[in-house]
């Protein structure tokens, strides 16, 4: 089969993503925990047998590129004994995992005993034997308190299970029978992603695969070229604060475009933290990629073809090049969301500077994941370890002529979703007294960000009296949600321990300011719900496009009426006056106008 | 006319060319200057303009507006202290 | 003329020589296929009315009579059971036709319909392609106005235990509201936990039929018991949505047979793949959604049980879609998330997996990366494929399938349609082929193969998802465009057989009068494993007790009825369960309920591979379920006796068609389908021509016809 068979092409390339599909199915049905199966927080991909993406699938992206180090890290270690049938695993940051929760379960793929390929999948297993329970750790000042960590090991040699180190593993684990259950979920899509592409390979031929494989990548590397040569050459900056006990941290990130060639430079960012929001070289290299392929090549295949004309700088030492034994833990929803949220700013930036590209261009949607695991024994007896998952709710942010969707997902992963409030309380010894959008939460723009939202539980059921969390927060004193061309950032998040609330609020309670008690704003550590608190919890809204007061004053009123822009921010964010439920006109017309001048400098001041 | 954002406008002409409002189609600079120097500078705690913003005092919103119409050509969320971000645009192309 | 299928007979007299008819109604077509037990099989087909559908139906079983030689009120008024299929339901989905809904929910979690737990609505229902394109998603418009929702002071727990009365007055108030001001229609009520305790949502139904008595209410307690408030909001809404229109559908099909002298039950398919009474079914149409092609399944099912296979995969093949069901150990598999466009819904359903390639998909170019693709944008059967001459310009599927030489220009449609290949043919060549740099027929040839490999491609999605090896399945393929690729992707599969069943054309009713009447019964109900029977036999025998007076209420002897159980079990800390048949006895004793466990094992680990299963865990049990069945009369199988191989009575001629294994154009015999006699034989490469569809056979594949006149393809 030469290049000029576009049919067989086209089947094999098509088959190929079938393939992760198949395999991602077998995950979510596998695993045991809400976050895989209902956040999918997951990613399942294919490598060539040097270890470079060769398709990746969709879940969480930035993993998509550290998942292929993990391939050539057991490559390199490995070298001469990776037999048919083994599986390794993989988990520690400082190899290429993005922190020791998120394992990659790597397999060699063989056909007729010479190997053709790799599959890589990753859960956020359950527990990894940290300091702190669920794997975020704000307890932990090195790697070294962030629970079991592998540079390399096989847990399958051979189609034999190696139950002694798995047993190890669980060993180290608070919750072995759901991180054994992670486990078997994962080997479970490896076996389905190796059958499927040796039956490929077995109909096609090897020669078509890897014809096929290297065409793929040459041809995504040929139309991102072509894609960065439409774009107008230029510089864009972006600057995340990322908040945690005390001074922010800064990500600086400037995107140069020259000709072909993307370069991302970190220079401007700030030392690593002693805390575990830092991330590794690899964690930012990921981070970097996740919004550049839905963004930027939504319609070519993601492949090792799209990391050729892509350069990073980082310099060692910084927050987002930290190094060992930096404690990392924290990094996927800390540095490197912000990694992430400044890569697509500087992307949306570029995009917009096209008259072509600019329908690509977005504000940032969700900017800081809500980072909350909860903790301790449930209603039936059994101690458990999870998260409520609103996180994965996210919120949309503004586009291109488009709002924003109310708590509408995020870039990085393409298919995240939250679970239900019944699911929760099934597991959980909790009862909501709420969860909906968060009114004003989206950042106000010509094209608002979408909401994000708020939700509040009190204990039920707890055998013990209580129920613990960890929490970790970001996004609370500086938002991260960053608005593009005018728009406001998303509100930042929050989190409230009410404490002895008055009685009558148990069940009344709607609202946050119906909630009477003592009012703890936490964000950073480990605490404990009793019998008379409650929790409640506010996530960030999307970043606005344009400027507000250019905003339709009808879509503005609309947004009232529905209740997801207050009256005082219609009149104060978007110059919109209100009579009753309906638009007044003339009054938005001069308020707006006032508002304009004094901007200009010529009026009393807005 | 083509746009360098959908507050920005860019005009060919004399140094390169000229970046100007989008909207009232005040210009603002050449190309090669950094257009954020010719532009109004507002600076506000976000906390202040809505009380959904409960940020840090330090989180300032800095908006870039058009001097003449006062149209906001694009905003940061910023410290007091940090430097506006800078962008240039290569318009040989 | 639809030819006359002998070779059926009746083996109960439950119907008492009486007619039974089934008459489904499609997007494009309404079928009919009616028996007396005892008799052949008549077949009518009609084009379906979309602006009342009820007119399509009389029209198929007018056609239907005339093959019987006799008239439309003769044969009602002979006819027992009307058993119907309808895309009625869907069709007010997809044309956002339904009513308007006020909805009533519990205080604090007004917006779980419309945030759609997240993205998960921004994505769902979405291909692959859109999907890596967040920019460009949005979530479908709501089927309820953000204005038309209105929350209530109450509060159910887990367990079922009221934390928080319901708010009476409070309730009062919301309904006036929605009804005065809102203007909405009907009211869907969906409160959290109302699956464990019904008594609020009732108390809110008494509210809104004491103020409004007629107002049409749909309850989420009732229309979907099952844990998750998102998609048991989203199930009650669909039902409300579709309620009116619904009921008003099956009153006036109801009043014009009677008015045409029908006076037996009409029956109403269900998506689960049993039929139920047109009241019960009026009462809650969302169980209504895709219940043609799920009949479609059960019809092969059925056909499977005479033929010996149990292992099936059915395939449907339309002008826009291609869906497949699967039948495995004899038994139809249950959807995990449903969904009908955009819209998630949580009711038994059995899977049906679809992709755009039907026979009018269009054939286009990417414009990015030059290669080619096939829908998922259709013409339709108008203006259809370039070939019919009806104003199609783009190149479907059907154009290429015609630049292969596999359809007959001058018989399609009885000759009612000629076809017209020149047009075709130079549109293809511009469009397609040379930007392919390719030659016409290459190029044709081409799409032919990626057609059919997407199509295997998605078989094997059902199949390898389920932890099964489509080399173990029979492949039974149906719809005006499944045997021009059945043959292709059969092989490319490794299917143990191919079948094109005689009655293909009329898939679904032909499915209709091969279901039972069947109702599904189930208890929440939370013990591990192994069981105590004390703790078990008491909700078997409840619902057993309900089911069986409800059949004996339809008219069904004790002989006729049939309880098939099965128990959701799940390993301890796992948010999924499996359905897993209970083949023990009932009552059910320590030794069946032991057996359950490792059926339970044993179906896990075909699923999900040999080694995950974790006994270790723990097993609990969540859901008992029943089917309660009353069997209905079949048509039956007596098939004719296998006459000569040869073939040569059938043979109408020869024509250049493409052949697989030869890679080439080569001329071939073409055969007539309603020339060939059971017990013939033909060999590929060749086609052989129905009045709709064209069924080919590739090079070294061969064709039989059996005593039951289907087609049987082998040879790979």
């Amino acid at each position: 089969m030469t290049q000029d068979d576009p049919i067989t092409f086209e089947i094999i390339r098509h088959r190929l993503f079938r393939t992760i599909e198949e395999a991602v199915i077998t995950l979510k049905q596998v695993s045991g925990s809400a976050t895989t199966n209902e956040g999918h927080d997951l990613m399942v991909s294919l490598y060539t047998r040097d270890g470079d993406l060769l398709m990746g699938g969709v879940g969480f992206l930035h993993h998509l590129t550290s998942a292929a180090e993990a391939c050539k890290a057991i490559i390199r270690r490995f070298a001469g004994e990776v037999a048919p049938g083994d599986i390794y695993l993989l988990n520690d940051p400082y190899t290429a995992a993005l922190h020791t929760s998120d394992v990659y379960l790597v397999s060699p793929i063989h056909d007729r005993g010479e190997l053709v390929a790799w599959s890589a999948c990753f859960v956020h297993v359950n527990d990894i034997g940290a300091i702190n329970p669920g794997g975020f750790s704000p307890q932990a000042r090195d790697i070294f308190s962030e629970g079991f960590s592998s540079p390399g090991i096989r847990i399958v040699s051979r189609g034999r299970v190696c139950r002694d180190v798995i047993d190890t593993l669980l060993n180290m684990v608070r919750s072995p029978e759901m991180v054994a259950l992670d486990i078997r979920s994962m080997i479970a899509c490896n076996n389905v992603a190796r059958e499927r592409l040796l039956v490929l390979i077995d109909r096609y031929g090897r020669d078509a695969f890897e014809t096929v494989s290297t065409v793929l990548i040459r041809k995504s590397q040929q139309l991102l070229e072509e894609r960065l040569n439409a774009l107008p050459d230029g510089c864009w900056q972006a600057r995340q604060y990322m908040d945690v006990e005390g001074e922010p941290l800064i990500i600086m990130l400037t995107l140069r475009k020259i000709d072909t060639r993307l370069v991302f430079d970190f220079e401007g960012s700030s030392p690593q933290s002693k805390y575990g929001v830092n991330c590794t070289r690899w964690a930012a290299w990921g981070g970097l990629m996740a919004p550049v392929f839905p963004l930027l090549c939504h319609d070519i295949t993601w492949n090792e073809g799209l990391l050729r004309p892509i350069e990073m700088k980082a310099d060692p030492g910084l927050v987002v090049n930290c190094l060992r034994p930096a404690p990392v833990s924290i990094a996927t929803t800390a540095a490197v969301q912000a990694v992430n949220n400044a890569s697509l700013l500087c992307l949306s930036k570029m995009l917009a500077a096209s008259d072509r590209f600019r329908p690509e261009s977005t504000a940032v949607w969700h900017g800081s994941h809500l980072c909350l695991y909860q903790f301790g024994k449930n209603q039936h007896g059994h101690d458990i370890i999870g998260s409520t998952t609103e996180t994965f709710g996210g919120a949309g942010g503004g586009r291109y002529l488009r709002d924003g969707i109310d708590i509408g997902g995020e870039i990085p992963n393409p298919i995240s979703r939250m679970a239900n409030v019944e699911t929760n309380e099934a597991v959980m010894p909790i009862r909501y007294l709420f969860r909906r959008r968060l009114r004003d939460s989206g950042g106000a723009g010509r094209f608002r960000g979408g909401t994000g939202g708020e939700y509040a539980w009190v204990l039920h059921d707890a055998p013990e009296g209580r129920f613990g969390f960890v929490v970790s927060g970001k996004g609370i004193d500086f938002p991260m949600a960053h608005g593009l061309s005018g728009g406001y950032p998303g509100a930042p998040g929050r989190y409230v321990v009410i404490r002895d609330m008055d009685s009558g609020g148990n069940n009344a309670s709607k609202d946050l300011h119906d909630m009477n008690g003592r009012h703890e704003p936490v964000s950073w550590g480990v605490y404990e719900v009793g019998p008379r608190d409650a929790f409640y919890v506010r996530w960030n809204g999307g970043g606005g496009y344009g400027d507000p007061l250019e905003r339709e004053p009808e879509a503005v009123a609309r947004d009232v009426r529905e209740g997801t822009v207050s009256r005082d921010v219609a009149r104060n964010l978007y110059g919109v006056m209100m009579s009753g439920d309906v638009v007044d006109l003339p009054g938005t017309t001069a308020s707006r106008a006032a508002m304009q001048r004094a901007r200009a400098g010529r009026g009393e001041a807005a | 006319m083509t746009q360098l954002s959908t507050s920005l406008s860019y005009a060919p002409g004399k140094d390169g060319g000229r970046i100007g409002c989008r909207r009232c189609g005040h210009e603002l600079c050449a190309v090669t200057e950094r257009w954020k120097d010719h532009a109004r500078i507002l600076e506000r705690p976000l906390r202040e303009l809505a009380a959904v913003y409960t940020t840090g005092p330090d989180a300032l919103l800095r908006e870039f507006a058009c001097p003449a119409c006062g149209l906001v050509l694009d905003s940061e969320v910023a410290r007091r202290d940090d430097p506006p971000l800078v962008e240039y645009f290569q318009m040989s192309r | 003329m639809p030819p006359v299928v002998k070779g059926f007979r009746a083996t109960q007299a439950r119907a008492g020589g009486r007619m039974v008819i089934g008459v489904d109604v499609g997007g494009t077509c309404t079928d009919c296929v009616m028996f007396r037990p005892g008799e052949g099989v008549h077949i009518g087909k009609a084009l379906s009315t979309p602006s009342n559908f009820e007119q399509g139906v009389l029209d198929a079983v007018s056609a239907a009579a005339k093959t019987a030689g006799t008239t439309l009120s003769k044969l009602l008024a002979e006819t027992d059971l009307f058993l119907h299929g309808s895309t009625v339901v869907d069709n007010v989905i997809l044309a956002r036709e339904g009513a308007r809904i006020g909805l009533i929910t519990t205080a604090g979690f007004e917006d779980t319909l419309l945030i759609t737990r997240g993205a998960y609505g921004r994505w769902a229902g979405l291909t692959e392609d859109r999907i890596k394109h967040p920019v460009d998603t949005d979530r479908p418009p709501p089927l309820v106005a953000a204005d038309c929702i209105r929350g209530v002071r109450e509060r159910v727990d887990w367990k079922g235990h009221i934390v928080e009365p319901l708010d009476f007055a409070q309730v009062r108030q919301a309904v006036r509201d929605l009804v005065e001001r809102g203007k909405i229609e009907t009211i869907a009520v969906s409160l959290l936990w109302s699956f464990r305790n019904k008594t609020h949502e009732h108390a809110v139904r008494d509210i809104v039929q004491d103020l409004y008595p007629g107002l049409h209410v749909s309850l989420s307690c009732e229309v979907a018991p099952v844990p998750g408030e998102y998609e048991r909001t989203s199930t009650t809404v669909i039902n409300a949505y579709a309620g009116e229109m619904a009921q008003a559908y099956l009153d006036n099909l109801s009043a014009k047979l009677s008015g045409d002298g029908f006076r037996g039950s009409l029956l109403v398919m269900q998506g689960y793949g049993g039929l139920v009474d047109a009241v019960d079914a009026a009462r809650r149409p969302v169980t209504m959604l895709e219940c043609g092609p799920v009949a479609g399944v059960v019809g092969s099912q059925q056909l499977g049980s005479r033929l010996g296979h149990t292992n099936i995969i059915a395939a449907d093949m339309g002008g826009t879609t291609f869906k497949v069901g699967i039948v495995q150990d004899g038994q139809l598999d249950y959807a995990r998330e449903p969904i009908v466009d955009r819209y998630h819904y949580s009711v038994p359903k059995i899977e049906i997996a679809s992709i755009g390639a039907g026979g009018g998909s269009i054939v286009h170019i990417d414009p990015l990366d030059g290669a080619p693709k096939i829908g998922p944008k259709s013409a339709g059967s108008r203006p259809g494929p370039i070939c019919y001459g009806l104003g199609g310009s783009e190149p479907t599927l059907t154009d290429v399938a015609g630049l292969l030489g596999y359809m007959d220009p001058g018989t399609f449609l009885g000759g009612s349609v000629p076809l017209d290949f020149e047009k075709a043919a130079a549109i293809f060549e511009s469009r397609i082929a040379r930007p392919l740099g390719l030659e016409t027929e290459k190029a044709a040839v081409g799409i032919y193969k990626i057609a059919a490999a997407q199509m295997a491609d998605l078989i094997r999605e059902v199949t390898i998802e389920r932890g099964l090896d489509p080399r173990d399945f029979a492949l039974y393929a149906f719809g005006g465009s499944g045997g021009l690729f059945a043959s292709k992707f059969a092989k490319d599969l490794g299917v143990c057989t191919l079948v094109i069943p005689a009655t293909a054309s009329v898939n679904c009713a032909f499915g209709l009068v091969s279901a039972d009447f069947a109702q599904d019964y189930s208890v929440a109900l939370s013990v591990a494993m192994p069981a105590p029977p004390e703790s078990i036999n008491p909700v078997m025998a409840q619902l057993r007790g309900d089911a069986a007076r409800k059949l004996f209420q339809s008219g069904f002897r004790a002989e006729e009825m049939r309880f098939d159980w099965s128990f959701d079990l799940r390993y301890r800390r796992q948010v999924h369960q499996l359905t897993t048949p209970y083949t023990g006895s009932d009552p059910p004793d320590s030794e069946s309920i032991a057996r359950l466990s490792d059926d339970f094992e044993a179906l896990y680990e075909r699923r999900y591979g040999k080694g995950s299963a974790y006994r270790h865990a723990g097993i609990e049990i969540t859901t008992v379920r029943l089917r309660a069945i009353g069997r209905l009369v079949r048509p039956a199988s007596d098939p004719e006796p296998l006459g000569s191989k040869d073939p040569s009575f059938a043979l109408s001629g020869r024509r250049r068609i493409y052949a697989d294994t030869a890679d080439a154009m080569i001329e071939a015999p073409i055969y007539d389908y309603g020339r060939l006699r059971p017990g013939m034989i033909v060999t590929g490469p060749t086609v052989i021509h129905t009045p709709i569809t064209t069924i080919v056979v590739q090079g070294e594949q061969s064709a039989r016809m059996d005593g039951y006149r289907n087609l049987v393809v082998e040879g790979w």
